[in-house]
């Protein structure tokens, strides 16, 4: 009877990783994170997996989503990494009880070489906002030699990323941490 | 306790038949888990992209960045006859030989359509002119391509032959899961002694066949080649990539599942098979067509499939039950169980079914411009199923009533009565398999009555950018504008258009607007290489992390005139993922 059951229970989960979603995507620029608790600090980190028409990558931008703040970027080798701030139209306070003024709205890496053969990530540390449930997407785009990749296309609503054809990397906030 | 010999081989026989099972769905599921790597894009042609060359070139050459299996390749002259050779690949270098007459100038359209390493088709097409005088003197008169339209030979062979094929997977369902359901139904203990156990084998075979044929049918209507391109390899490796290469594959494997469990010696797994085999099969019907792409999606999957159990469930039972009246006194107590059971699928199968055709119908519907043949079909069907339908409540207020008080003379109506039932079951879903082929209203959109004066707004989900198409009057050109939300001139970093024609066999056509007095963009009717339906896909980047694809359909008439024929639905690229599930995360 466990026997029958267990057979039972691997060939629906067998059904449902056939008919499920499939594991593809390994083309696009990906984050290596899929989902983070709402509200706290994390390290994000964008990956490559390939350049334009076949040429090297030579920049890598990154459009940092609304509610994402403290966004720290990790330095690397041979790479220019660098942020664009945008003037805040009404100051905010944040947690710590500090008037904000201005927030990053991109992070960029110029200055390096990426080979289309090859893959990289390019980190930065983030503070994302308190609201679970939601899904922030940092929309990239990818200059090289030849040719340009904008990540950045955001599903409508109710369709799924799969049918897009550059599909901006997306973060699932989960639930709060506790401390 | 002593081991029977005979119970050791049963046991075997399971052991061998779960072992199959279980290499079934390992073998599935390696096969649709096809995981995408970097696609293949060209990186270089001769002749170049644009290119204007003095002579006609001999041969031409296509280079991508990987190695690519070709599906096909053409070159169109003006009258839209293809000059290409066949294709060669060594790696990611393709050549084929061009038959241009030394003096054939005049505007060349080289359409092709690879497959990269990860089995994903990548197209595209480019122009290319030949000019009898030099470049400089560009005012040498160059035809345009394709200035008559296209019809394909074979292609309807190929059509019907899907339309039969599909016919005749619905029977085959229908019949299995009939008899299956009909089991359960009726509640007769035949599980053990299988009466039409064999025959139901040989109809799961014939449904496998079935399903696998649909892959490579599908492969030669995507080539637009007829039913003769089933003996080629790129046929049936186009349709597996497909969506319907999916579905067949899961349709396949639920018949396989029906087959084995209509096996005698897989008793135990019965239940666990059916139910599996039942789900899988049905599973086919929203992994691709119409039920996979139907809005809300979600909704129409679920009633698609309701749907599909039902009409299959009733028409398949049919002839288990005219089998059962010639079996005396249980006849008639299956025959009213049977009946009460239809009292609740009927009204589900006819809900479903009305639900998903205004779907597919649309808005159109009650707009008036419609596809007349998607209704036509659609219209026989359902004057057949109203036949039908009087035909049963017939033998249910009639003919059971006095069959069920014993009157041998009403067994013999009645069971002609349901033989008809049946008849009429298996011509509506011949009737559903040519629908399965018709497109539905929904995908051509918001069709307008008077194509001359469409004007086509196409908004993004977030209304901040409303593209505006606009045939001219007199259907010189084809108008293009943006506009923001408030209704302003939008400025946008760049404006990419590109043309597509399954019928011409020409992949997506980059297109060059030209700005205009107004604001806006024009395309003339001039660069719309040949008569008939083109795809229209309009790329709009507002700003470095906002991109927005609009897409229209646009005819070319005879006389060289250009009508909006209103909103695309259906993405022009093939660069749409194998699995249609919705993510639900």
């Amino acid at each position: 009877m466990i026997r029958k059951f267990a057979f039972f229970a691997a060939a629906m989960a067998a059904t449902l990783a056939l008919f499920g979603p499939a594991g593809r995507a390994q083309a696009h620029a990906t984050l290596d994170l899929r989902e983070a608790p709402a509200g706290s600090y994390q390290k994000l980190a964008v990956r490559i997996g390939h350049g334009c028409e076949g040429t090297p990558t030579r920049v890598v931008r990154v459009r940092i989503p609304e509610g994402v703040s403290s966004v720290k970027l990790q330095p690397k080798p041979g790479w220019k990494a660098g942020v664009v701030r945008e003037k805040l139209a009404t100051p905010q306070t944040d947690a710590h009880g500090k008037t904000i003024t201005e927030v990053v709205r991109e992070a960029y890496w110029r200055g390096g070489r990426l080979e289309d053969n090859a893959f990289d990530e390019f980190a930065m540390q983030v503070k994302l906002p308190d609201s679970p449930e939601t899904t922030l997407y940092f929309p990239v785009v990818q200059e090289c030699d030849k040719g340009v990749h904008r990540w950045i296309q955001i599903p409508e609503a109710g369709r799924s990323a799969r049918e897009l054809k550059e599909p901006a990397p997306a973060l699932r906030l989960g639930a709060p941490q506790k401390h | 306790m002593r081991r029977d010999p005979a119970l050791l081989r049963v046991r075997r026989l399971h052991r061998g038949a779960r072992a199959l099972v279980a290499a079934m769905l390992a073998a599935l599921g390696v096969l649709l888990s096809g995981v995408a790597q970097a696609h293949a894009v060209l990186a270089g042609s001769s002749p170049e992209a644009g290119a204007r060359l003095a002579h006609a070139p001999a041969q031409l050459r296509l280079e991508f960045n990987e190695p690519v299996s070709v599906v096909a390749l053409r070159v169109l002259d003006g009258a839209g006859a293809n000059l290409a050779g066949p294709a060669q690949v060594e790696g990611g270098k393709v050549h084929a030989p061009l038959a241009i007459p030394l003096a054939g100038t005049g505007r060349y359209i080289v359409s092709y359509r690879v497959l990269s390493a990860d089995s994903h088709p990548v197209a595209a097409s480019f122009e290319f002119a030949v000019a009898a005088e030099p470049a400089s003197q560009g005012a040498a008169p160059v035809a345009s391509p394709l200035e008559s339209p296209i019809v394909r030979d074979g292609q309807s062979a190929a059509l019907g032959a899907a339309v039969a094929v599909r016919a005749l997977f619905l029977a085959t369902l229908a019949i299995v899961v009939g008899a299956t359901l009909f089991r359960f139904v009726a509640g007769t203990n035949a599980g053990t002694t299988t009466g039409g156990g064999r025959g139901l084998i040989v109809a799961c075979g014939v449904g496998v066949a079935a399903s696998l044929l649909s892959i490579g049918l599908e492969g030669a209507l995507a080539l637009g080649e007829g039913a003769a391109a089933l003996a080629d390899a790129q046929a049936w490796h186009l349709g597996y990539a497909s969506t319907r290469g999916t579905a067949a594959l899961a349709s396949a494997a639920g018949f396989v599942c029906l087959g084995l469990a209509a096996a005698a010696t897989l008793v135990r797994w019965r239940g666990f098979l059916n139910v599996f085999g039942i789900v899988a099969a049905l599973s086919a019907f929203v992994l691709s067509g119409h039920g996979a792409t139907a809005e809300p999606r979600g909704l129409a999957q679920v009633l698609w499939m309701l749907h599909v159990l039902c009409a299959l469930g009733w028409i398949g039972s049919l002839p288990p039950l005219v089998a059962a009246l010639g079996r005396g006194t249980a006849a008639a107590r299956i025959a009213r169980r049977f009946s009460g059971r239809a009292l609740v699928a009927v009204p589900l199968l006819l809900g479903a079914g009305l639900v998903m055709a205004a779907i597919e119908g649309g808005a159109a519907m009650f707009r008036g411009g419609f596809s007349f043949d998607y209704f036509e079909v659609l219209g026989i069907k359902l004057c057949l199923v109203t036949v039908m339908l009087a035909l049963a409540l017939w033998n249910r207020l009639a003919l059971l009533p006095r069959f069920e008080a014993g009157e041998a003379a009403a067994a013999r109506p009645l069971a002609w009565s349901i033989r008809a039932e049946l008849l009429l079951g298996f011509a509506i879903l011949a009737a559903a398999a040519l629908l399965s082929h018709q497109l539905p209203p929904r995908s051509l959109g918001a069709v307008s009555s008077e194509p001359e004066a469409a004007i086509l707004e196409l908004t993004t989900a977030s209304g901040s950018t409303r593209l505006r198409l606009r045939a001219a009057a007199g259907g010189e050109a084809l108008l293009v504008e943006l506009r923001d939300a408030d209704d302003r001139p939008l400025r946008v970093q760049s404006l990419e258009m590109a043309l597509a024609s399954a019928a011409a066999g020409i992949e997506s056509l980059p297109r060059e607007l030209t700005p205009d007095a107004g604001g806006g963009w024009r395309l003339p009717a001039q660069s719309v290489p040949g008569a008939g339906r083109w795809r229209v896909e309009i790329e709009v980047l507002v700003s470095d992390f906002e991109r927005h694809t609009f897409r229209a359909l646009l005819d070319k008439g005879a006389d060289g005139r250009l009508a909006l024929r209103g909103a695309d639905a259906q993405p022009v690229d093939a660069d749409v993922s194998g699995s249609q599930s919705k993510s639900s995360r």
